[in-house]
């Protein structure tokens, strides 16, 4: 908890607005920002549930709200919106795993700590595999943006795509993983 | 996947047009008096429907379905935020027509003699009545769901409801331009019917195809 009370509403208010004009560092931010008040609820709704597994269940939160930037209304509060999707999110993903109550959880991942993150928070659902569900385009450039960190004129020039090109599959790329997410849930 | 990882990709597909609720609002009417209309060209408009529509109890057979339409419209844009979820204000203007609704029919008994209350009420009469609601309702209604799927609605099956409701109001509304019986015993039960049934189609229709 910060000591200092931070303004949420006007820090993420602006950010989020930058965003949906297109400034990607801002919706970064935004997305950061917004992680920390999302695992929050997840903690306390499944507290009961390992660390990465929860981590998925933020991730399809994340990922829902990205699917659903264009409804946040600019003339209210972008935290009663966060949270009204959160809370959305938790209500359908709670009562879809209360229907297979009994399937474990694959927590293997948990075991094999990679060298460098070892603190860093882990999904149960490891990026390669995630990928390979992908067509191979689309995870090239998902694996360039994400785990190499290029932008998206690097990556346009390293597959001879033009930029725009990139814009709309990465676009078409990210519904796919949302929709992997929820049928793993399911 | 680190989640540090997805927000660098979703963070780089950062732009998009926020909803436009004035422009799903104006096209969804469209819908409705685009059905009507194709309607209407075949079956045609009633004989004296100006003296039809003057009159106020006559009347109220376009004008009731008519504001209950635009309200309906109204909430449902308004259901595709997120933070508007269910509350039991959507359901005044719905309450509000029914009470109209109940008003009218008792009107109705009170101002006709018992034996006239039930005259137009054949099967025919209501077959055809529903009937022509319902299949104009059908295909409005899809291209309806189409625009709500825009939108978040945190309460799927409510907005499916309020959107049968308005757009099975707007197509009575639309329909009572074609329909002759004036006799409120019979245009607000049968009505009444059609728009319940679209509303309950809505309903089952929202919780599946409005969920995300």
């Amino acid at each position: 908890m910060d000591t200092d009370v931070r303004d949420l509403e006007g820090e993420l208010a602006p950010l989020l607005c930058a965003a949906l004009k297109g400034d990607e560092r801002a919706y970064a931010l935004f997305l950061k920002e917004t992680t920390c008040i999302l695992r929050s609820m997840v903690a306390v709704r499944h507290s009961s549930l390992p660390q990465d597994g929860q981590e998925d269940i933020l991730q399809e939160i994340l990922m829902a709200l990205h699917a659903k930037r264009h409804t946040w209304d600019a003339e209210t509060s972008v935290l009663v919106w966060i949270r009204a999707i959160a809370r959305y999110k938790l209500i359908d993903i709670q009562r879809r795993r209360a229907r297979l109550a009994h399937v474990p959880l694959d927590t293997q991942l948990r075991a094999e700590p990679g060298a460098e993150d070892v603190p860093a928070v882990l999904a149960a659902r490891d990026s390669e595999s995630l990928l390979a569900r992908l067509d191979p385009r689309s995870a090239r450039i998902v694996r360039a943006v994400s785990l190499e960190g290029d932008s998206m004129a690097e990556v346009g020039h390293r597959l001879s795509m033009s930029e725009g090109a990139i814009r709309v599959a990465l676009h078409r790329a990210i519904k796919r993983l949302a929709a992997i997410a929820r049928k793993d849930d399911t | 996947m680190k989640t540090e990882d997805l927000i660098a990709v979703l963070s780089k597909d950062a732009a998009a047009t926020p909803l436009r609720p004035l422009r799903i609002g104006t096209t969804l009417f469209g819908a409705i008096i685009l059905s009507v209309a194709v309607f209407l060209a075949f079956a045609g408009i009633r004989d004296g429907l100006g003296a039809a529509l003057a009159d106020p109890v006559v009347g109220s057979k376009t004008f009731l379905p008519f504001v209950l339409c635009i309200a309906g419209v109204a909430a449902v844009l308004r259901l595709m935020r997120p933070e508007s979820n269910g509350q039991i204000r959507w359901l005044v203007p719905a309450l509000v027509a029914l009470a109209a609704g109940v008003v009218l029919v008792v009107g109705g008994f009170i101002a006709q003699p018992s034996d006239m209350w039930f005259a137009e009420l054949t099967a025919a009469s209501a077959t055809e009545c529903l009937g022509f609601i319902l299949l104009i309702s059908v295909p409005a209604l899809a291209l309806a769901f189409g625009l709500l799927g825009q939108g978040a609605s945190t309460a799927p099956a409510l907005s499916g409801a309020v959107l049968g409701c308005a757009v099975s109001a707007g197509v009575t509304a639309g329909y009572s331009l074609y329909c002759v019986q004036d006799n409120p015993v019979f245009f607000v039960i049968w009505y009444g019917m059609a728009i319940m049934i679209v509303t309950a189609i809505g309903a089952l229709s929202g919780s599946r195809l409005l969920r995300w």
